[in-house]
């Protein structure tokens, strides 16, 4: 398990061009299982499930399938903002935050870019929310992909 | 920093010599405690999972023996070394004449380069009332990076594996007597965030440690030689602050565990870092990481009049008319009222499990707002409460002096753990209790020793509200077991009990909460009348100044299988804080007959 995380934080350090060509066509809800597998219903209360116990953690790291594509940047931040929907969506709507700061880390995006990128987010999630439309963690992260 | 760990020691003196400048035997270095953690001896032994952990047929309790065989496993076999990476740096410096076959370890590497850092930190997370696992808190590594956000640091815990279908009493039986397996497991922060902060509502309080990158490494070494291993762990001794304090001892140089103290808490942990060998503490820096729950609060409380208004009412109104009430307010101050919702409903949904879908309707109508507005945040006002190691320490020792009718005695006390209600824990959840093993004996003139008390488990929650927002509150409890005299004016008159209350408490003002509750006892002696007595209870804490506190209770109950009899008892206990390790006590109490007293404790 060490292993594997360490592979898959190591992927996340590679630069983004690369990653981005290869998983542009994952869906990683529909082919990485993340939601079929790990978040059936309620994502906070799913991603906890199993560290519930205190002194009897069990690790949830392994979210996604085995498959290359699935281990790349991209797929991390799908899981990333799974597991943080509320905080994701609460800190866009104030425009800034600690997890739109680590979401922007693990997509490597440059600094200089990162305000460009949150605002064009902002505005998507804006109309969505307007719209009492379907807010979902899929809905964000591709609005997120969009305007990378 | 003038400290110096044994890694250090081992990495920049000539320990490989003795003292009389001879070289080091076998038998000494095998017995060097760094050498003796890394095997873990004197502890439950590490199990692999697909293969031994020791290389020696007795290598769990025969240090020499595995310090042989690493060394020809070393030679014979070289890629040994990429699955024992601490023991090699270790025996790299200690036999330096030795040259261990240059191999190298891909799979390793890739660990170190995804894991390593310049520093590391002990996180204590605040105990959880809800859950038997959870109420002494817990511990876990962080390891920092500098170059991506803190929630994407990587961290180590140490956890029971606990099978879904066992319950909660299953686990506290099975967790204190060694039926489960423990093992290291490794997640991101943002998980710890989203469990403690968001889903138990529980502080995390970061203390990062002052270690270099060779001591950070070689956790780490030992880390990944524990991959796919277990232990055999138990609830109140080699439980997660056990694994890590022995963990830490591999580079710190000073004892992390109580001596003299069989169980091991979490905060025990955090207390241990104030004591180097040279009075400094172990640790450069304190960051708060506040749950949910805990920015409520404080958002709520920073919050103007009319912001609090505007809050309660769209909290009592219709969900239709959130836009209307935040339109009312300039765009700054509808930013603090939302933001402080949203703290709200997520506060709303761990409390009730799931908040309804009005109130999700009120925070989508007012996030809709927020995103109409300009973005930036509010600039709210840091909060840091006072850390958990200003905290008194867990186990107490009190003595002191009663009288009951004009008889005096001797009273003596032990309490294996944790806190009652006058304790000074900051860190703890406010106007709680949680005690286990508390002993109570005493001595009168011209008697025997007598057990005066003997609680097992004793757990209050008071559950006040601290804002008057609905919802923010829950029901007042107590549970407590035991034995004891069932009153003052018998001395062998002792029973085993179980006793609880179930009822609502109030806060009028900071540092005060009062609480009604039905009550409910069962004994095993039907010596005052019955069994089984129901009845009401009343009470409070008061806390004057942090030095000040006082506590008190008072309750009627009849006997349901003898509805004739009943029991009437009250309880006043004053609290005068000295030091961490000090405070005086003074108590009365009636039951069947007055008795007062005064204490000193000492908390260690």
């Amino acid at each position: 398990m060490f292993k594997k995380i360490a592979m898959a934080a190591t992927l996340m350090t590679a630069t983004l061009s690369g990653q981005t060509l290869a998983q542009e066509n994952i869906n990683p809800w529909k082919h990485c299982g993340i939601g079929a597998i790990i978040f059936d219903d309620n994502g906070t209360a799913a991603a906890i499930s199993n560290v519930i116990w205190d002194l009897g953690t069990t690790a949830v790291s392994s979210k996604v399938s085995s498959a290359d594509s699935c281990e790349g940047k991209l797929v991390t931040a799908a899981v990333f903002i799974q597991d943080n929907f509320k905080k994701v969506m609460e800190e866009t709507s104030q425009g800034e935050g600690e997890h739109l700061v680590a979401m922007m880390d693990i997509l490597g995006v440059e600094q200089a870019e990162r305000a460009n990128v949150i605002a064009a987010v902002r505005a998507d999630m804006a109309g969505v929310v307007a719209a009492n439309a379907q807010t979902s963690p899929e809905t964000y992260y591709n609005a997120v992909v969009a305007n990378i | 920093m003038l400290r110096r760990s044994l890694l250090r020691i081992v990495l920049l003196s000539c320990i490989t010599f003795n003292a009389i400048g001879q070289i080091a035997t076998d038998s000494q270095i095998a017995a060097h405690p760094v050498w003796e953690q890394l095997l873990h001896i004197r502890q439950t032994p590490v199990t692999g999972v697909s293969q031994s952990f020791y290389l020696a047929a007795d290598g769990s309790d025969n240090s020499l023996a595995e310090l042989q065989a690493t060394l020809a496993a070393f030679q014979q076999h070289p890629q040994s070394q990429c699955r024992y990476p601490a023991r090699r740096l270790f025996l790299q410096r200690y036999y330096p004449a030795r040259h261990f076959p240059v191999v190298a370890c891909a799979e390793y590497q890739a660990y170190l380069d995804a894991f390593v850092t310049d520093s590391l930190s002990l996180i204590y997370a605040s105990g959880y009332l809800g859950n038997p696992a959870s109420m002494f808190g817990h511990v876990f590594v962080k390891f920092n990076s500098d170059g991506e956000h803190d929630l994407l640091d990587n961290t180590f815990s140490y956890g029971a594996s606990v099978p879904e279908s066992d319950n909660k009493l299953a686990y506290m039986i099975k967790g204190t007597s060694g039926g489960y397996e423990g093992h290291f497991t490794n997640q991101k922060y943002h998980h710890h965030d989203l469990t403690y902060n968001e889903s138990e509502l529980r502080n995390l309080w970061e203390y990062r440690l002052d270690l270099d990158r060779p001591e950070v490494e070689f956790i780490l070494a030992h880390l990944w030689e524990l991959e796919n291993t277990s232990m055999t762990y138990y609830f109140f001794r080699q439980n997660c602050a056990y694994q890590l304090a022995k963990l830490l001892e591999l580079v710190i140089d000073t004892p992390l565990t109580e001596p003299g103290k069989y169980q091991v808490m979490p905060v025990d942990l955090i207390m241990r870092l104030n004591k180097s060998a040279n009075g400094e503490p172990l640790y450069t820096e304190v960051r708060f990481h506040g749950s949910r729950q805990q920015a409520l609060y404080e958002h709520y409380l920073q919050l103007n009049a009319q912001q609090r208004n505007t809050l309660t009412a769209i909290l009592a109104a219709p969900a239709a008319q959130t836009t209307r009430l935040l339109a009312a307010l300039e765009d700054e101050d509808a930013k603090a009222v939302i933001d402080t919702l949203y703290d709200y409903v997520a506060f709303q949904e761990v409390r009730q499990d799931e908040a309804a879908a009005e109130l999700h309707e009120k925070k989508r109508l007012a996030m809709a707002r927020r995103f109409a507005m300009a973005p930036g945040k509010v600039q709210w006002q840091s909060v840091t409460p006072i850390a958990p190691h200003h905290a008194q320490l867990t186990s107490l020792l009190q003595t002191g002096l009663s009288v009951n009718n004009n008889v005096s005695a001797v009273l003596l006390r032990y309490r294996a753990n944790y806190y009652d209600l006058l304790t000074y824990n900051p860190g703890r959840i406010p106007f709680s209790e949680l005690s286990t093993f508390d002993l109570r004996l005493a001595y009168r003139d011209n008697h025997a020793l007598s057990v005066q008390q003997f609680n097992l488990l004793k757990v209050i929650n008071l559950n006040a509200s601290q804002t008057g927002l609905p919802g923010d509150d829950a029901l007042a409890w107590k549970m407590a077991l035991g034995y004891r005299q069932q009153s003052n004016a018998c001395l062998h008159c002792g029973s085993a009990f179980v006793e609880g209350f179930v009822g609502k408490a109030w806060s009028p003002a900071a540092g005060q909460v009062f609480y009604g509750a039905v009550s409910g006892t069962a004994t095993s002696s039907n010596r005052m009348g019955g069994n089984l007595a129901a009845g009401a209870e009343m009470g409070g804490v008061i806390t004057f100044t942090p030095k000040l506190a006082m506590s008190f209770s008072a309750g009627h109950q009849w006997y349901i299988n003898a509805l004739s009899e009943h029991r009437q008892y009250v309880e006043v206990e004053t609290r005068w804080l000295i030091s961490q390790h000090w405070d005086l006590r003074a108590t009365y109490q009636y039951l069947g007959q007055a008795e007062a007293g005064v204490q000193i404790s000492y908390y260690y």
